[in-house]
């Protein structure tokens, strides 16, 4: 399953794609509550628990998990800084 | 030069022996819980509330609270615009009295702002104001978040031993108060969060399927499908998979029953 091609994170590892999603998450200033219930929102599957050990590059994640986690994270920080109005 | 722990080393003032009565300020808090206020309205009482307790005989003090999460000031009230003001200053500067008092969880007085020593560049900027005297008191929030309570004289040396053990008290009790709106209020996003996310996923669940019964391919390729249409075209995701449900169904509001 890993070595599957992901659209955008194709040609990087999967590693490099969660040093990313570690960094973005501890720079965004969203907490991890937050993100999980989005990601959750947005069809993820993986628990809070696991969803944190990722972040803190302990544990991997199925790769569609990866990439809705960069949406997640992705979707999040576009709304904070564009839609205070909370739309 | 004073660095107080709280109540231990005042000599003056127990607790019942100072005359501030607080009923009416308890009483007010309690409704500011009861009615929901949101926590900028009721930080706004607050200050507007401890200000005028502790204004005595033509000592008129300013009161400022901030609240701090994450390191960062999210929330600011001030009872009037020379609060305001060196409120503003000091988290420009990141430094002075009231955050040391924060970070070291202890009442941090400064007598005179003219003889201060410590604080430099903040001494400096807040001596160009009227504040003659500061006294900054932390407040316990059990780690929802940390605040604290920063009030200002126009004189110096402007609090006694007597209002610094007022001003301690009327902290903890706005503390105790604070936490359960903090508490409440956290609850309540965390809720609508929630609930935002099981409509998101219902309709994102839905577009899944419909992709899957389309391209004949499995939930994960399908999610694959919609997660990169989302970020080819910068849309967000379920706003993708309502256009994809709209496409089918023509029906954009997918409910999702859920009892509160």
């Amino acid at each position: 399953m890993n070595a599957e091609p992901w659209g955008a994170s194709g040609h990087h590892g999967e590693f490099d794609q969660r040093l990313r999603a570690s960094c973005r998450f501890q720079v965004g200033n969203i907490s991890l509550d937050r993100l999980w219930t989005y990601y959750f929102g947005i069809g993820g599957n993986a628990d809070e628990l696991a969803l944190e050990a990722y972040l803190n590059e302990l544990l991997t994640l199925a790769p569609g998990q990866m990439e809705l986690v960069d949406t997640a994270l992705k979707e999040l920080s576009s709304n904070g800084r564009t839609e205070p109005a909370g739309q | 030069m004073t660095e107080t722990q709280p109540s231990e080393q005042i000599p003056v003032a127990a607790p019942d022996e100072d005359h501030v009565d607080l009923t009416d300020f308890l009483e007010h808090l309690q409704e500011l819980l009861v009615e929901n206020a949101d926590i900028r309205e009721f930080l706004q009482d607050l200050v507007t509330m401890t200000a005028k307790k502790l204004t005595r005989n033509g000592n008129t003090i300013a009161c400022g609270v901030t609240v701090i999460r994450q390191k960062k000031p999210v929330a600011v009230a001030d009872s009037d615009p020379l609060a305001r003001k060196l409120d503003d200053i000091q988290n420009s500067f990141g430094d002075g009295p009231c955050l040391t008092a924060l970070r070291t969880r202890t009442v941090t007085h400064v007598p005179d702002v003219h003889e201060e020593m410590r604080w430099a560049d903040y001494m400096k900027a807040a001596a160009c104001t009227d504040v003659g005297s500061i006294l900054a008191l932390p407040m316990e929030l059990n780690s929802t978040a940390e605040a604290v309570v920063n009030l200002y004289s126009t004189r110096s040396h402007g609090f006694s031993h007597e209002d610094i053990a007022a001003a301690e008290r009327i902290t903890a009790t706005g503390a105790k108060a604070l936490y359960l709106a903090l508490k409440i209020a956290q609850l309540r996003d965390a809720r609508e969060n929630l609930t935002a996310a099981l409509a998101s996923r219902t309709a994102i669940d839905t577009a899944v399927g419909i992709v899957m019964a389309q391209n004949r391919c499995s939930r994960d390729a399908a999610f694959q499908i919609l997660v990169s249409a989302s970020s080819h075209r910068n849309i967000k995701l379920r706003t993708v998979a309502e256009g994809v449900i709209s496409h089918v169904a023509g029906d954009r509001n997918i409910p999702t029953a859920f009892e509160e």
